[in-house]
């Protein structure tokens, strides 16, 4: 499995705050505030059985939840919210067959307390086959869909709650911020280059020249565009937000003016690039076009951005299967 | 434990334990890699042991199969466990245990043949199923001709369970299809403990202390009761013989084999570069306290959480693993083997030890209040249910350990070796 991870050490001290107060209340806590509301919207709409409603709500879902995903930091704040966000979704992190599981617990009778005891029975993944390809009429499926959208809500809930309580560990340590700001940057851009594009569109080193559509994140739901726009949206509110001090600033303060700009540039591009595509499209041509501009993309984070902004990084690029 | 040696800041004396470290490690007998060896040796000699009163303990059953029979070959199986345990920090460090290519090799690198996990029990003898059913079709049952499932499987015929028979179906047709080794020793001793069907139901063996409860039945009246003797026996015969084979690579006083290598001492042009030796050394034990230990062994199953993927799931012995597992780490770290002192450790050259003793301290006492639960209160694959207190602590557990394991890349530095994450992290592990 290729993946990165970054090691990212300030080599000097910000003299500015990095990124301040209102960033994380107007980025980081205000995402999550809206995923609640998703949560919460769909767990009522689901309670009146309204499956179209059910499947629009998703979406809303998935847009506000990916944006949470992309600036997660929490784990780096309190290690015991590290692993918080594999009990929301499991993308390219379990092997299980969800889907064959959840077919067996739908066609038992046991309590579904007990049936749906996997966290990956729980998840947005679980959420997205039960709207979309079951009956929301059916008792059971709607039950299960229920319990889903609750435990969603639920780590909402407690990942908004941690977030407050941290803080002001996050607001006062600017290089601590810095570091795990750009860190998490540079994970999302690697993981949406290589696998929501790159293992779609047969350009990932893992199945290079075998193009499946169905490995895209949301293939289900036909949602995998809308997630990926959401993660540049995100990367945009981090980097070229106008309404708050954002890493960008910090980054022209430092003399990365050039940097960053190219860096806005490319995020941009990529951006203008998906908003023209469908899901289908990600298999195509147009999707080669999106990995290579979200390729840059990751390349001017970890090589460009960082490198002038004195990070050391320490890529582990892990071929493997 | 080796005293910590102070650090004095006088140039002079600065000067005089540059000389005295580059002497350990470049000049004359690398003291590192001795204890190192040292330790490897006596840690394999007590498997071997261990495996070898196992192996009575398992033909004294099998001529006599009585329940008090049958419980001494599980003490001997779970004594057994807790040597091996500690030598799996000798893994992934690219010496005879597992190492994929080189001269070395000749020795059969047979980690996965002696423990080979998690496998797929249906191979090997009858389990009850999802739907509560008895299954059939494994190799226990099979006349003649057998076909392991998965692609590209060769047919072996198991008409008499062997050691050759064993070891030619161990991971034919894929990496679960394992035939050999500690745990098929185990689930023939304990048989299944996991309802496949729910795990929170716990219906084939209830009760949070409860493993697995094979009859002394399988072993007596039962269809195919000659065929388990036979197996049992090839089974310890195989990690006998594989355990030798280590405690050869290992022995003093043969310069021909891997320890007189691994120190400069082999007659026959087969000498490892003291450098490389010590980078594959502290990448090896930074990858196994990291990607296997606290990744594969214990992130995937409380997070998951999944009984399945517990190591000793059969008899319910994951406690022990992991903790010797840790402790074998720690062996290696700190020069030491049950209370004897090595020599010079790794950690002997880290100035700054604190991070990496509150690391330790704290997976300590985790590791403690496990083994203190598993044994009073509630086993590991209770441990990781959703709710119980100790989902939280496991998952503490494996934080630090991973930790730990990027923390040799301090430990190498100290000694001279410039390691990465990547050469610390298995590329391969389970994404969670």
């Amino acid at each position: 499995m290729k993946r990165i991870i970054v090691l990212a050490t300030l080599l000097f001290t910000f003299c500015v705050d990095a990124v301040d107060k209102a960033f994380f209340e107007q980025v980081i806590v205000h995402n999550v505030e809206r995923s609640i509301v998703s949560a919460k919207q769909i767990s009522t709409s689901i309670k009146q059985g309204k499956s179209k409603k059910s499947q629009a709500l998703f979406t809303q879902l998935v847009r506000n939840w990916k944006k949470v995903e992309t600036t997660y930091m929490l784990g780096d704040l309190n290690e015991d919210f590290l692993d918080t966000p594999r009990y929301i979704d499991i993308f390219h992190g379990n092997n299980e067959d969800i889907k064959a599981q959840l077919d067996l617990i739908i066609g038992t009778n046991d309590d579904l307390s007990y049936a749906l005891y996997k966290h990956s029975h729980k998840t947005i993944n679980a959420l997205e086959y039960l709207l979309f390809t079951q009956d929301l009429s059916n008792a059971r499926v709607n039950a299960m869909a229920l319990i889903m959208a609750k435990s969603i809500e639920h780590y909402l809930q407690e990942i908004k709650s941690a977030y407050q309580t941290h803080q002001a560990k996050f607001v006062q340590d600017e290089q601590f911020a810095s570091a795990i700001l750009l860190n998490t940057l540079v994970n999302s851009a690697y993981a949406l280059k290589e696998w929501r594009i790159g293992d779609v569109a047969g350009l990932s080193k893992k199945y290079k020249g075998h193009a499946d559509a169905r490995r895209a994140e949301y293939a289900i739901s036909q949602n995998s565009t809308v997630a990926i726009l959401s993660i540049l949206q995100a990367h945009k509110q981090v980097i070229d937000a106008s309404s708050h001090k954002d890493f960008g600033d910090v980054a022209r303060k430092f003399g990365a003016i050039k940097e960053i700009n190219k860096t806005i540039d490319l995020l941009n591009q990529a951006i203008a690039q998906v908003e023209k595509m469908q899901e289908q499209d990600l298999p195509n041509p147009k999707g080669k076009l999106l990995y290579q501009s979200t390729n840059q993309l990751m390349q001017s984070y970890y090589l460009s951005l960082m490198s002038k902004l004195g990070f050391v990084s320490k890529v582990l690029d892990a071929d493997g299967d | 434990m080796r005293t910590q040696k102070r650090i004095i800041t006088s140039s002079v004396l600065t000067m005089a334990m540059v000389v005295s470290t580059a002497q350990a490690f470049w000049g004359g007998k690398n003291e590192v890699l001795t204890a190192y060896a040292d330790i490897a040796i006596a840690n394999y000699t007590d498997a071997l042991n261990d495996a070898k009163n196992m192996q009575v303990a398992i033909k004294s059953f099998a001529k006599n199969p009585t329940a008090m029979m049958m419980e001494n070959a599980k003490a001997s199986w779970l004594n057994a466990r807790e040597s091996y345990g500690q030598t799996e920090a000798f893994r992934l460090s690219n010496g005879p245990i597992d190492a994929e290519e080189g001269w070395h090799t000749v020795y059969g690198a047979p980690e996965g043949q002696l423990n080979a996990w998690p496998l797929d029990e249906n191979m090997i003898d009858y389990t009850t199923d999802a739907k509560g059913k008895r299954t059939s079709g494994n190799i226990i049952d099979a006349k003649g001709a057998f076909i392991p499932s998965g692609e590209k499987s060769e047919t072996v015929n198991v008409s008499n369970i062997t050691p050759g028979v064993l070891a030619a179906l161990n991971e034919n047709g894929g990496d679960a299809n394992v035939a050999t080794g500690y745990h098929a020793i185990e689930f023939l001793l304990w048989g299944q403990d996991q309802d496949y069907a729910n795990f929170m139901k716990d219906s084939v063996t209830n009760g949070a202390l409860s493993a697995g409860q094979r009859t002394v039945a399988d072993y007596t009246t039962a269809k195919n009761a000659d065929r388990r003797k036979q197996y049992l026996n090839a089974a310890s015969a195989l990690i006998v013989s594989d355990l030798e084979s280590m405690v050869m690579a290992w022995s003093k006083g043969d310069n021909s084999n891997y320890r007189a290598a691994l120190l400069g001492d082999n007659t026959s042009d087969k000498n490892i570069d003291e450098k490389t030796a010590l980078s594959q050394i502290f990448a090896g034990l930074g990858v196994f306290i990291k990607s296997e230990l606290a990744n594969e062994r214990i992130a995937v199953a409380v997070l998951t959480p999944s009984e399945e993927d517990e190591h000793s799931c059969f008899s319910d012995n994951t406690h022990r693993d992991i903790t010797q597992n840790y402790q074998g780490f720690k062996n290696i770290l700190f020069g030491t083997y049950n209370g004897v002192d090595y020599g010079v450790a790794p950690i002997d050259a880290l100035k700054d030890k604190s991070k990496l003793m509150a690391l330790i301290k704290s997976a300590d006492a985790k590791v403690n209040q496990m083994n203190a639960l598993a044994q009073t209160s509630r086993h590991f694959d209770y441990q990781i249910r959703p709710n119980d207190s100790q989902v939280k602590q496991i998952k503490k557990l494996k934080n630090e350990l991973r930790a730990i394991g990027d923390q040799m890349i301090n430990v190498a530095k100290a000694n001279g070796v410039n390691l990465s994450v990547g050469d610390v992290t298995d590329g391969e592990e389970t994404q969670l």
